[in-house]
């Protein structure tokens, strides 16, 4: 990458404040300038993550094993309505769920992990 | 037995507590040539021990970048079973390992793991004696030291005799390769099995090795075995084939074995072989990790590296267990360029270094100590009376000796006197040559140098010296081995001892 995602997301932010309309192609046009339109989903999700942050929300990712498992709506209702929440499927998970807040603090409930626990 | 297996099995089941909870993690973003980029972690810190969780085992990783959004990390195991993706979590712990008496005799890595195919290195029963002891710690303040008093005798005439090295002093090895760096420290290790009397309690020894190659590690283990001296040698090795992070901590290891051996009041000598292959480690690592690189593209903090390695060499005072590091780090130069960066460090650092020099050695003058470049800044308050007494005079006839060389080589007629100065340099200069793992206890040493200075030796033929002042040796110590006894425990040559020798040597010089 010429510049990182922090720099990109860092100049977004602001410009989005300046100019709301052009910001968005505007970085398209400069992320195909730089040749780094290959990240382009991990700048979004990174440009998003500010976003929910600067608002005072927090970046959920919830894993589970099985898509049965998930119970949406109820789960959401455990955060606040600033928060942002990301469901995802995790095979290797075995059971159980997994939160990670902000990418920084992580809940691991499950079956994979205790055995992991098990046999260390 | 099988009801012991199952008695264990739900122990361990009925003893599994589930106390899931928040976790510090972060992520590995990037991963390539042993170093980890991970995300996350924001309050990890320096030096902390990170745990990857690898597809299918651990791995351990040190924190070495602190940056605004990322951490750069060492990784220490099999850097290949990394992938990017994989979790890393905190373990709140500093790099460390166990230290014990057990080492004692053992080669192991720079994590304290066996190498020597001897099996495991603390049992059950030992581990709750072993005490861990991690690779950075600060190193002993002022009070808690004291100035150095007792002598490390290598068994190597030229160094003791004329730079003489103290229990808790840095002394560096310094000259090129294949000068004989390696045998110096080696003649030392191989001495402190002779050199204990009441005075001296024998030395722990710790033999740190990196960036050699396996073979040779292989070659000084068996030499050391089979000099006995593996039984108080501990052996580090990171060699040329391990991962840089694992030679950058080789140095630190060994000093943290050394340093437990002095919290039990022993006394250690570590021999780091060497630093310049650690600088380029390290070097190594500050440019896969994107430092800044400076002088020769070593990192800005090279100098704190070694400093604060150096640094806990000490002499403890008796309030602290009164035990001691002396290191003996080693310095390959280039070409005898010791103005190089690494070199002009490291001599700064340390307390006097031995100049070994390529010209020396291939004249035969073996080991090749260039005793004018050489110096020791503190050992001469350890030397023990009797080496200050003989060489004394050994150095000052040496210095007239090498001026007037220079000078002779341009003039033709020489003066009785000038003759006679040359050829007591020429018979001191041979007396201090000596074949390698063959050190010489101190009071032979003392014999040696006390018939060479005071012109016993001066009648017999240059080529010729060495054989015969080894012979009077070998007569005294039969005839009159109490004379080298004395010496021995008293460490000085008293006037009645004196008297003793000049009689014993007429006699032995008139058969």
């Amino acid at each position: 990458m010429k510049y990182s995602v922090n720099n990109y997301v860092g100049a977004f932010t602001q410009a989005i404040k300046m100019a709301p309309n052009e910001a968005t192609g505007g970085l398209v046009k400069l992320l195909k300038k730089t040749g780094d339109i290959k990240h382009f989903n991990k700048i979004v999700e990174a440009i998003h993550k500010k976003l929910v942050n600067e608002k005072g929300g927090k970046w959920i990712n919830i894993e589970t094993a099985r898509e049965s498992a998930l119970k949406k709506e109820k789960i959401k209702h455990n955060f606040s309505e600033k928060d942002y929440i990301d469901f995802k499927i995790n095979p290797e998970l075995v059971a159980g769920m997994r939160v990670t807040v902000d990418g920084e603090e992580e809940l691991d409930n499950t079956l994979n992990q205790k055995l992991k626990n098990l046999f260390r | 037995m099988s009801y012991e297996i199952i008695e264990k099995l739900k122990k361990e089941i009925a003893g599994y507590k589930d106390d899931t909870q928040f976790e510090h993690i972060g992520v590995v973003t990037e991963v390539g040539d042993g170093i980890a980029k991970i995300s996350g972690l924001s309050k990890a810190l320096s030096q902390e021990l990170l745990n990857i969780e690898a597809k299918d085992s651990d791995v351990s990783a040190i924190a070495f970048n602190l940056e605004e959004s990322f951490i750069g990390a060492v990784i220490l195991g099999d850097a290949q079973k990394v992938k990017v993706g994989d979790r890393v979590k905190q373990t709140g712990k500093v790099v460390s390992l166990k230290a014990g008496q057990e080492l004692i005799g053992r080669v192991v890595d720079p994590l304290g793991n066996p190498l020597d195919n001897k099996g495991v290195i603390f049992t059950d029963l030992d581990l709750g004696k072993a005490k861990d002891y991690p690779l950075e710690r600060r190193a002993p303040d002022v009070v808690s030291r004291e100035s150095v008093n007792t002598p490390v005798h290598t068994g190597i005439k030229a160094v003791d005799a004329m730079i003489p090295i103290g229990r808790g002093q840095r002394e560096l090895i310094i000259g090129d390769r294949q000068t004989g760096k390696t045998a110096i420290a080696l003649d030392t290790i191989i001495n402190q099995g002779q050199d204990i009397s009441d005075k001296r309690r024998g030395m722990i020894c710790i033999y740190v090795a990196i960036g050699q190659k396996n073979s040779k590690v292989a070659k000084i283990v068996k030499t050391l075995e089979e000099k006995g001296a593996l039984k108080y040698t501990v052996v580090v090795s990171a060699p040329a084939s391990a991962p840089a992070s694992v030679q950058y901590l080789a140095p630190f290891a060994g000093c943290a074995i050394a340093e437990y051996f002095m919290d039990q009041g022993q006394d250690a000598l570590v021999v780091y072989d060497d630093l310049s292959k650690h600088a380029d480690s390290y070097r190594q690592l500050s440019l896969l990790l994107r430092r800044p690189p400076g002088r020769e593209a070593y990192p800005g903090d090279i100098f704190y590296l070694h400093a604060r390695l150096l640094e806990r060499a000490a002499k403890m005072d008796k309030e602290h267990g009164g035990g001691s590091i002396t290191a003996l780090p080693i310095i390959e130069t280039q070409l005898g360029d010791v103005s190089a960066y690494i070199p002009t460090n490291v001599i700064s650092i340390t307390d006097g270094q031995i100049y070994l020099e390529a010209d020396l050695f291939y004249k035969g003058l073996r080991p090749a100590i260039n005793a004018g470049l050489s110096v020791s800044r503190v050992g001469s308050s350890a030397q023990t009376k009797a080496m200050k007494k003989v060489s004394g005079k050994l150095r000052l006839d040496l210095a007239q000796f090498r001026e007037l060389q220079a000078f002779v080589q341009f003039a033709s007629d020489l003066d009785e006197n000038t003759k006679n100065q040359i050829a007591r340099g020429q018979r001191l200069t041979e007396i201090l040559k000596q074949v390698d793992n063959d050190p010489i206890p101190f009071e032979k040493q003392v014999l040696t140098i006390y018939m060479a200075a005071n012109g016993y030796l001066d009648d017999v033929k240059v080529n010729e010296v060495r054989a015969v002042s080894d012979k009077i040796i070998d007569n005294i110590e039969k005839l009159h081995g109490d004379i080298l006894k004395k010496i021995r425990e008293s460490n000085q040559v008293d006037d009645e001892t004196e008297e003793r020798l000049k009689s014993s040597l007429g006699e032995l010089k008139g058969v």
